[in-house]
């Protein structure tokens, strides 16, 4: 019996479910067959950049467009697993900034403001994170000059509250040197930003009919921060027990509807 | 010849002298400063629209403009427009009235609470009621307009407690208030939120009594926390864009102007470290036949503001041949590299040294 084909494109954080496939297939329990195009250098040279800023806009390879359609159309794809949120929501939010800020969440913010920080109003800070977000998100767009048929963007897994785990490990010796510097941010505002983005994604991906796959709900913890269990190596990537519930999502996304 | 008082006189107190035969630019009703202000003065600015020109200018001139609640560093350029950083020395908005300066500085001190302190539309996005435009579509939820009002009441003590000299524009003498508990508003409930209410809303004009009454007791509060405050009021020579009296707009207009004038010369020539600066008297002066204003007959034009700011400086700027101190600066331009930087970092992160982090 032949099953069905997913075709992954994106950023790092496809890494934890592509193992997680490598593992399904190895022990023979594959469900569904995976094709993964990362857009990072080591992985694929022809799709750097994967974007060329000319007069201000974002000029995509379309490379990757061509690549995603001859996937899609080669393995008759059931689906496409979009990737492109990676660490939007992190880079602002792992140490503190010199001029310490926050900001509130319009719904279900429970969370402790940073005493010591100024507040941002969350309008601003949306239309700011729009900004950089709007460049990964507009490769959705772009894809779908490409290719029709069903897609969906996956969320960046949920942000991890142990500040200690950050220390020497985004991996990044940059960033580890600013967490120094400055310190690390409040894991609340760590929690802003991903929940921020996820808003951004949610209003844009609507848009367009594509929904967001949010993190697999064992992976979140009540008060939103990732299950440790579900950390990956450093302080941003799901591991491969993360990237198999995220599998098991996909295979939810490809049962025919019940009853 | 007979000898009377006015031989005298200087030339400025005659009208053909100092005001008919002199060239508009030239015309300097303002004679003399009652203080100076240093570069190195802190100086803070609230008041109405025309207030806004003057600590602009100020800045530009060197002077040390204090900003307390300023935009962070991150949001570039003219990404941050409309929501009122910047425009006065706190997130204040326009302060028209001597009540709503009173009211202003009370509420900074937790001494008064007022019943109707937020309006939430159906979307749960909430309007306060005293600085109505502060942000383009109000703020996005209770929690944060109470958190962004607890932080704007200790900018706001903090800017009153270490300035060194206050510039205010009085700018209206008509203004709504609650029947309630008689908090006042900047602008008409319902104008640019809320709903107006004839049960809870009343219309009142300030008479001269009650503006100097407001401005002694805002300025009663200052000096309690902050003696040493040198005080500049001016009068907004801009029109009454509407009035709620029965009557021509006009009419309602040079009534305000007057109290307000009458009001400012009460208060300066009570205290020594209050003066009064001519602006409204620059600007309407029958000496420029209107070409101070716009089309509109109500904008100041940039030549009016520029001779305002012009005798402003002349005279009460100290001279100007030392350096000014920086502006207070709250991390500015370190906030925006660093943005910048972690931005780089991020891409770098993004692109390749991150694909291993998902080992198991």
């Amino acid at each position: 019996m032949s099953i069905p084909h997913v075709t992954a494109i994106g950023f790092s954080h496809l890494q934890a479910i592509l193992v997680a496939q490598q593992i399904r297939e190895a022990e023979r329990r594959a469900t569904f067959a995976l094709e993964t195009l990362t857009i990072l250098p080591p992985s694929n040279p022809a799709f750097v950049p994967w974007c060329e800023h000319v007069d201000g806009q974002c000029i995509y390879n379309e490379q990757i467009g061509w690549a995603a359609a001859d996937a899609v159309k080669r393995n008759s794809s059931a689906l496409v697993v979009m990737s492109f949120w990676s660490n939007q929501h992190f880079f602002l939010s792992i140490s503190n900034d010199p001029r310490r800020f926050d900001f509130v969440l319009p719904h279900d913010d429970d969370l402790p403001i940073d005493p010591e920080a100024e507040l941002v109003p969350f309008d601003l800070m949306k239309k700011m994170m729009s900004h950089i977000f709007k460049e990964t998100l507009g490769l959705v767009d772009f894809l779908q000059q490409f290719y029709a048929g069903p897609a969906v963007v996956t969320a960046a897994p949920p942000p991890v509250d142990d500040v200690v785990s950050i220390v020497n490990g985004t991996s990044s010796p940059e960033l580890d040197e600013k967490v120094r510097q400055l310190g690390y941010a409040p894991p609340a505002l760590r929690y802003r930003f991903w929940k921020l983005c996820e808003i951004i994604a949610n209003e844009y991906l609507s848009q367009r009919q594509v929904p967001l796959l949010p993190p697999p709900a064992r992976t979140v913890r009540p008060d939103g921060f990732r299950v440790r269990e579900y950390w990956g190596g450093d302080s941003i990537h799901g591991n491969l027990d993360y990237g198999e519930l995220v599998l098991q999502q996909i295979d939810a996304l490809l049962a025919p509807p019940s009853g | 010849m007979s000898v009377h008082p006015y031989r005298q006189l200087p030339p400025y107190c005659f009208w053909r002298t100092s005001i008919a035969e002199v060239a508009p630019a030239q015309v300097d009703p303002v004679v003399s400063g009652k203080f100076r202000i240093d570069r190195t003065d802190r100086i803070v600015t609230a008041g109405s629209c025309f207030a806004q020109y003057i600590g602009r200018v100020l800045q530009e001139n060197g002077f040390a403009y204090s900003v307390v609640e300023s935009v962070h560093p991150m949001f570039p350029g003219g990404f941050a427009e409309g929501y009122n950083y910047g425009v006065f020395s706190a997130r204040y908005g326009n302060i028209y009235t001597a009540r709503q300066l009173h009211q202003l500085i009370h509420r900074a001190y937790g001494n008064f609470e007022p019943a109707e302190d937020v309006w939430i539309d159906n979307l749960g996005r909430c309007v306060d009621p005293f600085r109505p435009q502060i942000q383009p579509d109000g703020f996005s939820s209770l929690a944060e307009y109470r958190a962004d009002r607890i932080r704007h009441f200790a900018a706001v003590r903090r800017a009153f407690e270490t300035m060194d000299v206050f510039v205010f524009t009085l700018g209206l003498t008509e203004a709504w208030v609650s029947r309630v508990d008689g908090a006042v508003f900047p602008l008409c409930p319902g104008v640019a939120g809320g709903e107006f209410d004839a049960g809870r809303h009343a219309f009142v004009n300030f008479e001269v009594e009650e503006v100097v009454a407001d401005l002694e007791a805002a300025l009663s509060l200052i000096w309690q926390r902050n003696s040493s405050a040198r005080v500049v009021l001016t009068v907004s020579p801009v029109p009454l864009i509407a009035t709620a009296e029965d009557r021509s707009v006009l009419v309602s207009t040079t009534l305000s102007k007057a109290v307000l004038r009458v009001a400012a010369e009460k208060i300066a020539k009570h205290h020594a470290q209050v003066a009064y600066f001519p602006a409204y008297e620059i600007v309407t002066g029958a000496y420029t036949r209107g070409a101070y204003f716009s089309d509109d007959l109500r904008s100041v034009t940039e030549p009016g503001v520029a001779h305002v700011m012009r005798l402003f400086l002349g005279h009460y700027g100290a001279s100007l041949d030392h350096a000014a101190p920086p502006a207070p600066n709250l991390g500015a331009a370190s906030g925006a590299s660093h943005v910048a930087e972690m931005a780089a970092i991020a891409r770098a992160v993004c692109d390749e040294e991150v694909l291993g982090a998902s080992a198991p």
